[in-house]
């Protein structure tokens, strides 16, 4: 049966003799966003080169459709890349650099030329054509490096952190400009980041890299709500995370808790970190002890850093006024704390 | 500037100022020939610290300041620790220059003041005595290639920070008296022995006129000063070196794409096999075809091809290092955008290599013409009396007494100095001079 998207099978590469990705697994559907995630040097923008063509695998398969395009070469393979730093033309104008990937394709210059007008006005950018690449600032040049990915028509758009050095309220409006554009042409696309909330935005799914393994794949939602390992929890901001005490009896792993302990399965090589949301603490009478050290706001919300036991930074949302130095009483649901593999 | 018109320039400066016997005599003495080389290795450690000067983090020097620190003490602890590779990359340079110096030792010099590279000359064209010519040669071979390798290692250790705003406030932390007492001592120590050249040129026992130009350019104007083919002379240092230049930017192309392979094993080889003995002086050049090529079918010494070909040798060089710079600094990022928007890599280096390389390969290659123009050392052991280039005109004229053939000399001089300098304007003025390069 055809499979319309794209199909990485047991793919493996190598950097300088080192191995940089280990049997990596994933489908993406035809017309759907993915979003990589995975601390600095896992391996993401390699898996992107190997997609894109740039570095060759040492194992594995590449399929689009259905079709085998591992030994297709990067310029035939119709896949557009998106750099980090834009890589745009320096020695080229605006208009030629979006113009380059359609003369490869031999368009007509004329065509080629209304094409470029037209994605200059899609990118917000009408009038910048004859703009040298230096005359740009960080915004413009991102959305320049867009308009040339986009020119010509690629199967499947891979994005390399495009937006990383640029600051937070920009990084934001073009976050949405260019995924509205993919949308709305409905363009298969991959996203680096390793900002879990921009993945929350536009992702259809998301997959975690460390070391050059997947450790964790499915939608925002189903990670969010099953992180399953600290980096996954870690990725997509998720507090308060920390190491228990613990002690191995009988085969079961007992992990100290404040409020008590908990005991989960293994063998006496597996390590474990335990995940308390903010949501999941309550400020009660009949509570452990705890003193306020921070007070802070995210996204219009309060909240507050306490210790606790051995917890140096608990965090738990309140609605109260409280200040820090402040000694208040915390309870806690043993079955709301999640147990994450370190 | 070619080492014959340099020491055309401090002879004239004797001349003028009436320096033959007085402690600052400066032909035949060590001090002509330690100031000309002062002179002409000047501009190469200008170039090099004013690339890297304002490259300096600046906000080290602040830092510094706040925390007390003198602008003496910011100078000595600060800034020039920051300075050193560019210093040493230099002075080493410098050093190499003047060790490997033939022009200006041979003319200003004579053969009482030798070094090494006119000991090779002498022994191999005056004596005959080629094995004691090529001990001397393998001496200076060990020397240059010591000094090669000081040099790259401070190039490839310069860890310089690069901030932008460094070279804005650099720019504005300059006072107008400092830029003015600097550009007079500059104006002063450069401008004035090509001044006196060009008075020298001009200075006929008649008063001052173009006689020695129209000597020059018009042989048969008056008989009696045709001694030397010298329109002949220029046409040939002309043509020679345009087909010089072809030949290093052939070759230096080459070499430079070699040195930036990926393969670390190519790059090595092509830097020992092709750069290293690229490295060594004209005049080590000249000898080796001298003494090389002297058998049979390969009897090219009499050739006129080999002129131009040991004069493009030279400069493959320079034309290797400008352009595998130039390489180096493309981001491989930018080729794999063109490949991922469906170039082949013959249309990645077309559209993409070949234009952002283009200011320095023609950087290169102008340099090389320059070299080719004003080359002496092996021109020296392989240029026939029926086919004399600039530089050896140059030397024959000085060589001859009279008033009339030195000021000849002088106007010959003022001519291979205008063409050099208009070639290396041409390049600073269209941006292709990169002061890493050297």
């Amino acid at each position: 049966m055809t499979f319309n998207g794209l199909k990485i099978s047991e793919v493996s590469a190598e950097l300088g003799g080192e191995r940089v990705l280990q049997s990596i697994n994933f489908s993406l559907q035809e017309g759907n966003v993915l979003a990589l995630l995975g601390r600095s040097g896992c391996g993401k923008s390699t898996l992107l080169k190997v997609i894109a063509g740039i570095v060759s695998p040492t194992g594995g398969q590449i399929f689009w459709n259905s079709v085998d395009i591992s030994m297709t070469p990067a310029h035939k393979r119709g896949i557009g890349l998106m750099f980090q730093n834009n890589a745009l033309f320096p020695h080229m104008s605006v208009h030629e650099n979006i113009r380059f990937g359609l003369e490869m394709l031999s368009v007509p210059k004329a065509e080629a030329n209304d094409r470029v007008v037209d994605l200059l006005e899609l990118v917000d950018l009408k009038g910048f054509g004859s703009r040298t690449i230096d005359s740009l600032s960080g915004g413009e040049s991102q959305r320049v490096a867009l308009a040339r990915v986009l020119a010509p028509e690629p199967k499947l758009v891979l994005l390399d952190e495009p937006f990383n050095a640029l600051d937070r309220a920009l990084r934001r409006t073009l976050v949405d400009q260019v995924f509205e554009i993919l949308s709305a042409k409905k363009i298969t696309s991959i996203h680096v980041t390793h900002e879990g909330d921009e993945a929350s935005l536009f992702s259809d799914s998301i997959l975690i890299i460390e070391n050059g393994q997947i450790i964790n794949e499915g939608t925002f939602t189903e990670i969010i709500d099953l992180p399953v390992n600290v980096l996954s929890a870690d990725l997509l901001g998720l507090r308060t995370v920390w190491a228990p005490d613990a002690e191995f009896r009988n085969q079961k792993w007992s992990l100290l808790t404040p409020w008590g302990s908990i005991e989960c399965g293994g063998s006496q090589s597996d390590r474990y970190q335990l995940l308390l949301r903010p949501d999941h603490v309550q400020i009660s009478n009949d509570g452990l002890e705890a003193i306020v050290t921070k007070v802070f706001y995210a996204a219009g919300q309060k909240y507050i850093d306490c210790r606790v036991g051995n917890i140096k930074n608990l965090t738990v949302l309140v609605d109260t006024n409280i200040s820090i130095g402040e000694s208040i009483c915390l309870s806690v649901d043993l079955d709301s704390i999640e147990v994450l593999t370190a | 500037m070619p080492t014959v018109v340099v020491a055309s320039a401090f002879i004239s400066v004797n001349e003028l100022l009436k320096l033959d016997d007085t402690p600052l005599n400066l032909q035949g003495s060590a001090l002509g020939i330690i100031v000309a080389h002062i002179f002409f290795n000047t501009s190469i450690v200008v170039r090099t610290l004013t690339s890297t000067w304002p490259m300096i983090d600046f906000e080290s020097e602040q830092a510094a300041q706040t925390l007390g620190a003198s602008k003496l003490r910011i100078f000595f602890q600060i800034t020039l620790p920051q300075l050193k590779s560019g210093l040493m990359s230099a002075a080493s340079l410098a050093f190499l220059f003047t060790f490997t110096s033939f022009g200006v030792i041979l003319i200003l010099g004579g053969l009482g003041k030798a070094t090494i590279e006119t000991e090779i000359w002498r022994y191999a064209t005056q004596r005959t005595e080629f094995e004691t010519a090529a001990v001397l040669g393998i001496v200076q071979l060990l020397v240059v290639v010591a000094m090669l390798t000081i040099n790259n290692k401070f190039l490839t250790t310069d860890n310089i920070n690069t901030n932008l705003r460094s070279k804005v406030q650099y720019a504005h932390s300059v006072s107008k008296f400092r830029k003015l007492v600097n550009s007079i001592f500059i104006l002063g120590f450069f401008g004035f022995p090509f001044l006196v050249l060009l008075e020298r040129s001009l200075s006929t026992p008649t008063g001052h006129s173009f006689a020695y130009y129209k000597q020059l350019l018009l042989e048969n104007s008056d008989e009696r000063f045709a001694i030397f083919g010298t329109r002949k002379a220029i046409l040939n240092s002309l043509i020679w070196g345009s087909l010089a230049m072809v030949i290093a930017t052939v070759v230096g192309l080459i070499a430079a794409y070699l040195l930036t392979n990926k393969s670390k094993s190519i790059s090595l080889f092509s830097g020992i096999f092709l750069l290293l003995p690229l490295g060594v002086s004209g005049v080590l050049l000249g000898f080796g075809i001298l003494i090389s090529l002297n058998t049979g079918y390969f009897d090219f010494r009499s050739e006129w091809w080999i002129i131009p070909v040991a004069q493009g040798l030279l400069g493959v060089g320079i034309v290797a290092r400008i352009s595998s710079n130039a390489i180096k600094k493309i981001d491989p990022n930018i080729r794999h955008a063109a490949s991922t928007l469906g170039a082949s890599s013959f249309l990645i280096w077309r559209r993409i290599d070949c234009p952002i390389i283009s200011k320095a390969v023609i950087a290169g290659s102008a340099f090389s013409f320059a070299l080719a123009l004003g080359e002496f050392g092996a021109t020296s052991f392989l240029v026939r009396p029926q086919r004399p280039t600039i530089p050896t005109t140059i030397f024959n004229l000085l060589g001859r007494p009279g008033s009339s053939t030195f000021g000849q000399a002088m106007a010959l001089s003022v001519i291979l100095a205008v063409i050099t300098w208009l070639v290396v304007s041409l390049l600073d003025r269209s941006g292709s001079l990169s002061t890493n390069d050297f």
